[in-house]
Parts: structure tokens; C-alpha cells; sequence
């Protein structure tokens, strides 16, 4: 149980946004992005849909995932206030935490690359004063209470599958019809398939470095369990090896803070991230070992491997709530299954699972007809792969254009992960 | 730290009471002040936002002068010669009516009376009449109902129908939303009439986007519809009412299809609303200040005032004409907008006045004497009165500018000297507000920062200097002293039985003999003591008709085939009261740059997208800025908030004209007509 939360009446607010500045005056100039933000659905206005207004910063979960997650322990809860709060000399600036938020509190702050969020006011709190947004907000939209929180009363603001338990509650609208309008005026209005009718989401297609570890990872998995790796040769030695170190490298780009990369494995009990990082790290060193001085058993190695695909793929989670089954084809298990069927020739076995993938797609539909035609290009490219197969072309060849197959769907992956901040 | 009670001198409906913690002379925290039962929760993010305002890097602190186009720190003396040698040179070689002295709206407050003291002293000076913000229905309504009162703000939670005509106060007056919201909790229907949809209107149950400037005969065609309907309320007609007959004649005469094309709202729009106010007892209609500030604006607040009246929704709970509220405007000898009129003859030393409207114009065509210099205060005219290029023009042609200013504001630029002023927290003083009852002191809680001085002693300094009567200085200028502020104060206060500096400290005071009910007693002020639909006056003094009517706009797309189709609506944001604010950095936050918003409907016509940098102009100027669409916003209108600077680029009186409305002296810049054309990258 837990003390301390927000109230909100959708009824009441007017996108005022003097909770915005009320926070910003409180906590000081907020660089690019304001702590506390009013999400407004359907914010273009489109006639005949209602516009709804959400002043959210962060909740304060009882169950907060950031904290959860954080790879690098950088996330406390004030045990007195309830508050969840960063601490900004341990955050990496990995940005993960900004992917479990459901509500987009965490923000990267892009002068000193770490986190900066809402802090509650805590030391307001400590003296019994309610935040500066509550205190501050001219129609009672946004109020406070410091009772104690009946657990019913959490409520969930978006659809996030997880419950984290957020220290706020809202009054729903009552009147959620829009005003009747002469709709004749709008007629001509072409309304774009890309408006965004939810309150907003976070498109990861800009996290390249990631995209480019992961696949990578998936890549050397699927060559480590197969023959190739028996009696490797050198050529192949160097190319494993120099490729692991670099992807590495590259997913290091990604973090706000580069030197503060050895507190990404922190937090192995609770985050899929440091868990990622450490079976990956454990991963490759065995495999170095196996390469260059002591043969290791490859079951063992193939299983580090494993374990690493399986933390890549439960750490990006939390942002595929929006997929019917929850699976995407791109998924790096999925990915490494198939690269490893293919260079071993289990054509039948390959066969089946790409139908798999294909039926995935189908399930989840396309967002929009760029992801369409990405997804065209995908399945042309394995067409090719499969008319070579049969023509008996190079290997090589066939490989190569495979994977180009594979990198596609990873980049629909990221293309289409976001933050679906839909109530 | 310490905490005061205070209140809000801008021009807003809301006048926020608002308690202020100081702590070492800095102003720490702005917290609600529950006593004021109009605005219980506290400011808006203006408000706010005092904190970073008061101690802002970029306050003007000391005097400056401009030397070689640059602006230099000088001293209160060397400042203080410079314009006392001025003006005795400007009296003794061109008499005192060469300097125009100008004051805005930037801060209310009983002192302000004293700037006009100093310039009666010095001989009288040339002066501004009219306002640029809402004679004409100041007018409207005094014509009709004889005085500017409405019933007190909580009253609409009796309301059954509200209805928003042109008034969008989730941005201007955002308490007013929550006696709405309080209202429809209870089952009260919102009603609102704005060619966009605003936030006020996300909740109502209609919106109707009329054409701008039609709103006159959207009124009276719903008036027809009711009177033939017989839904008007005989008994308050036959005791209270005069011309109804006349009235009814010439409503009788609206083609009800035809108005519906003028006003592009659809018949069975029409006559639902007619349907709404009709079927009431209840209604509290807000008409907006910006519908007046059309050149038919006097007569469209007319025509909408006709639908209180004959529907009898004046005088009673829950129903009124809710315009002006000038209940606390009690230390006024004359009330406005009366004391906006030019001069007359009997009140000659101060009064040669120009209008505020034609700004430009008549500064530069004033003779005899030409002008030579000009004082501004608490004013930002180059920004906010119509036609910026012709203001910023006559200023050229002057030989001396002063600007008191907190600011670099666009006018402050333009000054020889700049004056730094005080802010709200450095000098007490009484206001009112023309939406609450309340009468507030706004305390002074920290010294002046720099060597910033409030214009009371500017005046003290400057009458000595130009060696003005001791006794008369003494009469009509506090001495440099908070001692002698709060006696001056005091002493307005003392005509008051129980009004007194201590008790205001303590919170606001509801106004002497304000009636919670306005017109409770049906006593209008009128020549003929009744409501007056037929007004004489309104004939003789405007040259209007008797009658409400709807006349048509001077400038719209309609009169200027085509060249410049689009409508450009300038209303207030959330973020500014006109010009102020926007400088903060706590607003630039969430308010970064000027944009025009449009339809895509119009903005497809032209092969704009969202984003884009366009070319918003007409003959008068162009404003280049970036496209926002709204797809709710009636086709063929464009919107520019008003309160950009030009420095920005966004001041959209760069595209306005000097011209007045039809009565009351107030500014038309409402008519503006643009186009929009989309800036192609070189």
C-alpha cells in the first residue's frame, strides 16, 4: 500500500499547461522535453472525434518498472514519499527505462545524456505540501491526495499489459460525445492514415546501433551451433571474432554515458538488459576461449548464445504489447533459427518455420503501406533465396541474400516497435 | 521567507488574487488564495511564471539611452536632465501639445492616475482616446442596458444554457471553465460560436463556426425564429423593454436562408439554436471581446444582446448578459467607455487626444503642433495597436522617444531612452477587475532590483527638474516613499466605509454595493429607464441605425474579390496577455515560435503541408512564419495569435489598419484579410 498520489478529472482540464510550467519553474529549465506533459488525445482535432486531455509526469508506481529494469541500479523509491527517483550519477543514459515507462516519464536529457525526471517535489512532500503541478493547477484538473491508495483505485492509463501499479487516479469524462458541429465544412478534409489518434508513442526506428547488435548476435548464435564452427578456419576465426568486438562497440554508441558502461550488468536480478549484456559477455568470451586456446564444450557455448537471444528478446517486451500474439517475425530467436536451418541445409524444417513467420506477419497486419512494401521486399528477397536454392547458385550468394531477407525484417521490428500510449 | 497576499494588475478577466512567498527580496513562490471565490485555485501560468519575470536576466534594470543605435547604462540624473531639458524645450518652442504621452493596459492600478497629474502639470499634452480592446461592446451594452454589470462569475452555476459567443476562456479567463464545468455537471447545455474550435469547446453540446462578422445577423435571424415562434418573453418586454415593436418589424424582414449563406451556418443549425434559446429561462450568454473589434463590432453585440432581451434573461439567477463586470471599478469618475471619448471642451489643458485606432496616421499627421516627442507607459503599441509599420514610422519621425519598459519590447527599441519600470511586486496599489467583484491590493513585497524606480517617483523627480509648483506637486504627486504611497492610497480608500489598506492585506473585498444578481432591480440607466433595442443615442452619437442591425464588414474576402481570401483572426493565447509574457523562458518552453494555423482545406489549395514556412500578407504587410494545421478551424480562416513581437516576426498588426469600430472608439483590426503563400527554398 502506498501513500501519496495524483488525482485527475479528464472532465476538468483545458490543456492550460499550467502544470507544465508550474513544474518547470519548481525543478528549474528542463531541457527539450518538459517533465510533466498534457497528452491530448486526438490532439489534430479531427471533427467529430472529442479531444481529451491527460496531464501525466510519472506516476510513482508501486510496481515501477524503470526501477525494475534499470540495468544500472540508478532508479531508488523514497521508502517515506513513495517517490521513484534517479540518480543521475548512475544512470548509463541506456534509455531503457524509457521503454518500460508506460506513461513516457523518464527523459534523456541530450546536454549531459542521462535521465532527468520527475521527482513527486519529494522535498515538498517531506514537508507535508503537495507537488508545485497539483498545488499550481487553475481548474482542479489536477489535484493530490496523501492518503493512503486503496489498490483499486490505480489506475491504468494506457494499455499496458503490466500492471505497475501507478499513484494516480482518474476521473473518467462523463460527457465524451463532441459538441454537434455542421460536418458539411470538413468534407473536403483529407485526413492523413498517419494522424495519430492515441495519446503518443516512441518509435525506436533510431536506434540503429541496436538494431545492428542484435542482429549480429543472432547472426554469430546461429554460426556458433552449426558445423561450421567444428574446425573453423582462420579466415573465420578473425571474421567471428572481430565482428563480435565490433557490434559490441557499435551497441555502446547508443549509451548517454560510454564510460559508464560496466554498470550495465548491475542489475542481473531484475533487468533483461544487464542480463543480455552478461550472458552475451559470457557468450563471447567462451567462444574466444574455444577459438584460440581451450576447446569448450558447444553446448555450452550455444547455450550462452541462447540465453542471450532469449534476453534481447524479453528486454524489447515491453514494447510489443501492441501485437495480437505478441511475436513479431523479426524476433532474434526466430531469426537465428532460421539463419542456423539454412546453414546447415534443413530446407524443410526452414521452410516450415519461414511459413511461421509469414503467418505472423499476417496476424499482426501492416501499419502503414511504407511497412507493406517492406514487407513485399522481405518475401521477394526469399523468393530469390528459395529460386537460387533450387537453381543450385553459390552458397555464398544464397546466404548473403538471405540475410538481406533477415535484416529487413529486423528493421520492421524496430520499425514497427513503439510505446503505445492508447488508454 | 515570508508570505504576502497580492493580486493580478493585468488586463485579464480573471485578476487572479494569488499569495506570494518572498524569501532575501526574491520572489520565491506563487500559491493559490481560496478567499477569492472567482478564482480559488490560483493563477494561470502567467501567473506563474512572475517568478522567473520579476528576476529575469533579461529585465531592463537601469536607465539606457541610445547612442549610434546602441542602447548604453546611464544615470537617473543624466536620464532625468536629458528629458526635463526636452520637454521645457518642446513647451517653450512648440507648446506642450507636441509631446504625446502614451499609457496602455499593462498594469492597473489607482496610481496610474498619477502620470496624468504629471502631465496636467506640465501644461496638458496630447493623448490617445479610444481602446483597442472592447469599447464597442462597452458601448453596445451601455446604449442597451444603460451600464457595463453582469452577474457575479459563480452565478453561472445556475445557469441552465451557457452560451459562448466568441469567447474561448480556456484561454482567456480559464476560472470561468470551471463554474462551466460545475454548470454541466448539474445538467446545464454550453453552446458555443466560434469559427474555431477552441478548448472552451471540447465539452459543449453544439459548436457553430459562423463566417467571421456575420455574428449580428446570426443573432437576428435566431431572433426571428423565436419571436415568430412565440418563444419571447411578453411580460419582461411590455415592463422592461423599449422598441420591441420596431425591433420585431425589422427581425420580421431577415430571410432566414439568405442569412444562413452570409453567416455559412446550415437553417437547421439556425434554428436549433433558436430552439436552445428559446426554450430557456436560464441563459447567461458571454460574448468575447474580439467579435467588437470588427468595424461592425458596436452593432453585433447589439444584435446578440437582443436575444437576452427579449427573451427576458437579464436581471435574474443563472441569467445575464455577461460581457463587462465594472461593479469594482468604484474610485472611477467616469467609468469606461465613457472616459474613452476624445476630448471636450471644458476639459481642455490635458485633452488633445488622437485615436489610439489610427495610431500611426495621426501621429504623423498631427499639426499645430507636429508632433515632436513621445512618453509610452505600461504600453506596447508598436506590437499591439493596428498598423505596426505606419506606429514604428511616426516614432521615426519623431525627435525623442521614452519608453518605460521591463522589456526590449518593439516600442522600447524605438526609444531614445528607456526607462526601466517596476513590476507588479515592487509598489502597492489598488485594483479592480472588470469579471470579479473584488477590490485588491497588490502589495509591494521586494525592493526594485537595479535602480529601477516606479514611475510615481519618476514623476516626483521629473516635476522638481522641470520646477513645477511645490504645493502643486505636493497636491498631485506621492513623494518617493512607501509611507506616502500607502497615505495615498489610503485616502482613496477613505470615501469608503470599511475599505482600508490593513483589511485589503489580509485578502480581496468584495466591492461596496455590488449586486450578485446585476439589474436584480430592473433599473437601467438609459434615457428612457428601460432596455433600450431602440436607441436614439446609439443614431445620434454613431450614426448607427436605431436598431440592432447587421452592417457589413469594411474589409473582408467577400468585398476584396479574391486578392486576399483568407480571414486572419488574431485572439489572445493562454501563453501571453498580448504582448507580455512570451519573452519568458518558461513560456518559450511550451511556446517557442509564432505560427499560423490553418485548414488543410485551404492549406491543400495552396500545396501547403504541416510545417511549412509561408508567406502570410496583403497590401498592408507579410509575416513570414510556420504552418500548424488545425482541421477543426472553419475553411478560410487563418489564425495568429495576438501578442507576437515583430522581433520575432509574428506581430500580426504588421497586416492590420488603422481604423475604428462603428461606436465606442475602439480598434477595427479585426477586419484583416490575407493570403497565404508557401516560401520556396532557394
Amino acid at each position: 500500500m502506498s501513500y501519496n498520489y495524483f488525482i485527475f478529472d479528464e472532465n476538468r482540464c483545458v490543456n492550460c499547461e499550467a502544470c507544465v510550467v508550474a513544474c518547470v519553474l519548481e525543478n528549474g529549465q528542463q531541457e527539450s522535453q518538459t517533465w510533466r506533459n498534457i497528452f491530448s488525445k486526438n490532439k489534430n482535432k479531427l471533427p467529430g472525434l472529442p479531444l481529451i486531455n491527460l496531464s501525466l509526469s510519472c506516476n510513482h508506481c508501486d510496481e515501477a518498472p524503470c526501477l525494475k529494469n534499470c540495468p544500472s541500479l540508478a532508479y531508488t523509491k523514497d521508502d517515506v514519499t513513495g517517490a521513484v527517483l534517479i540518480n543521475s550519477d548512475q544512470c548509463l543514459g541506456c534509455g531503457y527505462c524509457i521503454w518500460q515507462c508506460p506513461y513516457e516519464s523518464p527523459k534523456l536529457n541530450p546536454i549531459n545524456n542521462v535521465i532527468e525526471k520527475c521527482n513527486f517535489c519529494n522535498d515538498r512532500l517531506a514537508q507535508g505540501k503537495m507537488p508545485s503541478c497539483a498545488m499550481a493547477c487553475p481548474t482542479g484538473a489536477l489535484g493530490f491526495s496523501f492518503d493512503e491508495m486503496i489498490s483499486g483505485d490505480h489506475e491504468s492509463v494506457t494499455k499496458s499489459k503490466v500492471d505497475t501499479k501507478p499513484s494516480i487516479k482518474i476521473n473518467r469524462i462523463n460527457k465524451l460525445a463532441p459538441p454537434e458541429i455542421d460536418d458539411s465544412l470538413f468534407s473536403d478534409l483529407k485526413i492523413p492514415s498517419s494522424i495519430d489518434l492515441t495519446y503518443s508513442k516512441l518509435s525506436l526506428i533510431k536506434e540503429l546501433p541496436l538494431l545492428i547488435f542484435t542482429f549480429v548476435v543472432s547472426l554469430l548464435v546461429a554460426v556458433s551451433a552449426s558445423e561450421i564452427m567444428n574446425s573453423p578456419s582462420i579466415l573465420v576465426t578473425i571474421m567471428f571474432i572481430t565482428t563480435g568486438i565490433a557490434s559490441a562497440v557499435i551497441s555502446m554508441y547508443h549509451l548517454g554515458k560510454k564510460r559508464r558502461f560496466f554498470r550495465s550488468v548491475l542489475n542481473i536480478h531484475g533487468s533483461w538488459l544487464s542480463r543480455e549484456i552478461f550472458f552475451f559477455t559470457l557468450y563471447f568470451i567462451l567462444s574466444v576461449i574455444d577459438l584460440l586456446f581451450y576447446p569448450v564444450p558447444n553446448f555450452i557455448i550455444v547455450l550462452t548464445g541462447l540465453l542471450t537471444l532469449l534476453s534481447i528478446d524479453l528486454l524489447y517486451k515491453p514494447l510489443q504489447w501492441k501485437w495480437k500474439y505478441q511475436w513479431h517475425s523479426g524476433q532474434v530467436i526466430l531469426i537465428t533459427t532460421s539463419i542456423f536451418l539454412l546453414l546447415n541445409g534443413f530446407l524443410i524444417p526452414l521452410l516450415i518455420v519461414m511459413l511461421l513467420r509469414l503467418l505472423i506477419n499476417f496476424t499482426n497486419g501492416f501499419d502503414n503501406k511504407q511497412n507493406l512494401i517492406l514487407i513485399i521486399m522481405r518475401y521477394s528477397v526469399l523468393a530469390l533465396v528459395i529460386t537460387f536454392l533450387l537453381m543450385d547458385y553459390h552458397p555464398l550468394i544464397i546466404v548473403v541474400l538471405f540475410l538481406i531477407g533477415e535484416v529487413i525484417d529486423r528493421f520492421l521490428f524496430y520499425k514497427e516497435l513503439n510505446l503505445m500510449k492508447n488508454n | 521567507m515570508k508570505t504576502y497576499n497580492t493580486a493580478c494588475p493585468r488586463n485579464c478577466y480573471s485578476t487572479c488574487s494569488f499569495k506570494v512567498v518572498v524569501e532575501n527580496n526574491t520572489i520565491k513562490r506563487i500559491e493559490p488564495q481560496p478567499l477569492n471565490k472567482a478564482t480559488p485555485e490560483g493563477t494561470c501560468l502567467k501567473g506563474l511564471s512572475y517568478i522567473e519575470r520579476v528576476h529575469s536576466k533579461d529585465r531592463i534594470l537601469y536607465p539606457l539611452q541610445k547612442l549610434n543605435g546602441e542602447f548604453v547604462r546611464i544615470s537617473w540624473d543624466e536620464a532625468l536632465t536629458t528629458i526635463s531639458n526636452k520637454l521645457a524645450t518642446y513647451k517653450e518652442k512648440f507648446g506642450t501639445h507636441s509631446v504625446l504621452y502614451y499609457a496602455a493596459s499593462g498594469m492597473s492600478g489607482l496610481l496610474n492616475e498619477v502620470s496624468t497629474n504629471f502631465w496636467k502639470l506640465y501644461g496638458g499634452v496630447t493623448t490617445v482616446y479610444g481602446n483597442l480592446c472592447w469599447p464597442a461592446g462597452l458601448e453596445a451594452t451601455r446604449l442597451t442596458l444603460g451600464e457595463n454589470k453582469h452577474n457575479l462569475p459563480w452565478d453561472l452555476e445556475n445557469a441552465k444554457l451557457i452560451v459562448l459567443w466568441g469567447k474561448n476562456p480556456a484561454e482567456s479567463n480559464i476560472h470561468q471553465m470551471v463554474y462551466i464545468e460545475k454548470a454541466q455537471r448539474n445538467g446545464t447545455k454550453l453552446i458555443v460560436i466560434d469559427p474555431r474550435r477552441t478548448p472552451s469547446t471540447e465539452r459543449a453540446d453544439m459548436l457553430l463556426q459562423p463566417i467571421p462578422g456575420t455574428d449580428g445577423l446570426l443573432a437576428l435571424a435566431v431572433a426571428k425564429i423565436i419571436i415568430e415562434n412565440n418563444k419571447h418573453n411578453n411580460v419582461f418586454i411590455e415592463n422592461h423593454v423599449q422598441g420591441f415593436e420596431e425591433y420585431k418589424e425589422a427581425v420580421n424582414e431577415i430571410n432566414i436562408e439568405k442569412a444562413s449563406m452570409l453567416c455559412g451556418i446550415p437553417v437547421y443549425l439556425i434554428q436549433k439554436l433558436a430552439e436552445y434559446i428559446g426554450g430557456t429561462d436560464a441563459m447567461t450568454l458571454i460574448p468575447g471581446y474580439g467579435m467588437q473589434r470588427y468595424s461592425n463590432g458596436g452593432q453585433t453585440i447589439r444584435c446578440l444582446l437582443s436575444l437576452s432581451v427579449i427573451t427576458g434573461n437579464i436581471g435574474k439567477k443563472g441569467a445575464c448578459w455577461h460581457y463587462a463586470n465594472l461593479q469594482s471599478y468604484i474610485f472611477d469618475s467616469i467609468k469606461e467607455p465613457e472616459s474613452y471619448y476624445p476630448s471636450n471642451e471644458n476639459d481642455k489643458p490635458n485633452r488633445r487626444s488622437i485615436s489610439t485606432a489610427r495610431l500611426g496616421s495621426e501621429m504623423s499627421n498631427t499639426k499645430n503642433p507636429k508632433l515632436k516627442m513621445v512618453w509610452v507607459e505600461r504600453g506596447n503599441p508598436i506590437a499591439q495597436n493596428p498598423d505596426s509599420k505606419g506606429i514604428i514610422n511616426a516614432f521615426k519621425e519623431l525627435d525623442f522617444v521614452v519608453v518605460v519598459e521591463q522589456f526590449m519590447t518593439d516600442t522600447a527599441r524605438e526609444a531614445d531612452i528607456i526607462l526601466p519600470a517596476k513590476s507588479m511586486f515592487e509598489q502597492s496599489d489598488i485594483i479592480g477587475s472588470y469579471w470579479n467583484p473584488y477590490i485588491q491590493l497588490k502589495q509591494k513585497v521586494i525592493e526594485p532590483p537595479g535602480d529601477v524606480l516606479p514611475e510615481t517617483d519618476i514623476y516626483y523627480y521629473l516635476s522638481h527638474k522641470l520646477m513645477f509648483p511645490q504645493e502643486e506637486i505636493n497636491k498631485h504627486i506621492p513623494k518617493p516613499s512607501d509611507d506616502a504611497i500607502d497615505n495615498w492610497l489610503e485616502k482613496k480608500l477613505s470615501k469608503y466605509n470599511g475599505l482600508s489598506l490593513e483589511q485589503l492585506k489580509k485578502g480581496p473585498i468584495l466591492a461596496i454595493g455590488n449586486e450578485e444578481i446585476a439589474f436584480d432591480n430592473k433599473t437601467f440607466k438609459t434615457p428612457s429607464g428601460k432596455i433600450e433595442l431602440f436607441s436614439i443615442a446609439a443614431k445620434e452619437k454613431w450614426g448607427v441605425s436605431e436598431l440592432p442591425t447587421y452592417d457589413i464588414l469594411k474589409e473582408s474576402p467577400s468585398i476584396n474579390k479574391g486578392r486576399f481570401p483568407l480571414f486572419l483572426m488574431s485572439p489572445v493565447t493562454k501563453n501571453r496577455i498580448h504582448s507580455q509574457f512570451g519573452n519568458l523562458d518558461c513560456i518559450k518552453m511550451i511556446d517557442p515560435n509564432p505560427i499560423v494555423s490553418m485548414s488543410p482545406i485551404d492549406a491543400e489549395q495552396r500545396s501547403i503541408v504541416d510545417g511549412d514556412q509561408v508567406r502570410v500578407f496583403n497590401n498592408r504587410g507579410e509575416i513570414k512564419i510556420t504552418v500548424k494545421f488545425d482541421y477543426s478551424i472553419r475553411p478560410g480562416n487563418v489564425v495568429i495569435y495576438n501578442g507576437y513581437w515583430n522581433s520575432e516576426g509574428g506581430s500580426p498588426n504588421l497586416l492590420s489598419e488603422g481604423r475604428e469600430t462603428d461606436m465606442g472608439h475602439g480598434a477595427a483590426f479585426h477586419d484583416n484579410t490575407v493570403e497565404v503563400e508557401k516560401i520556396l527554398n532557394k
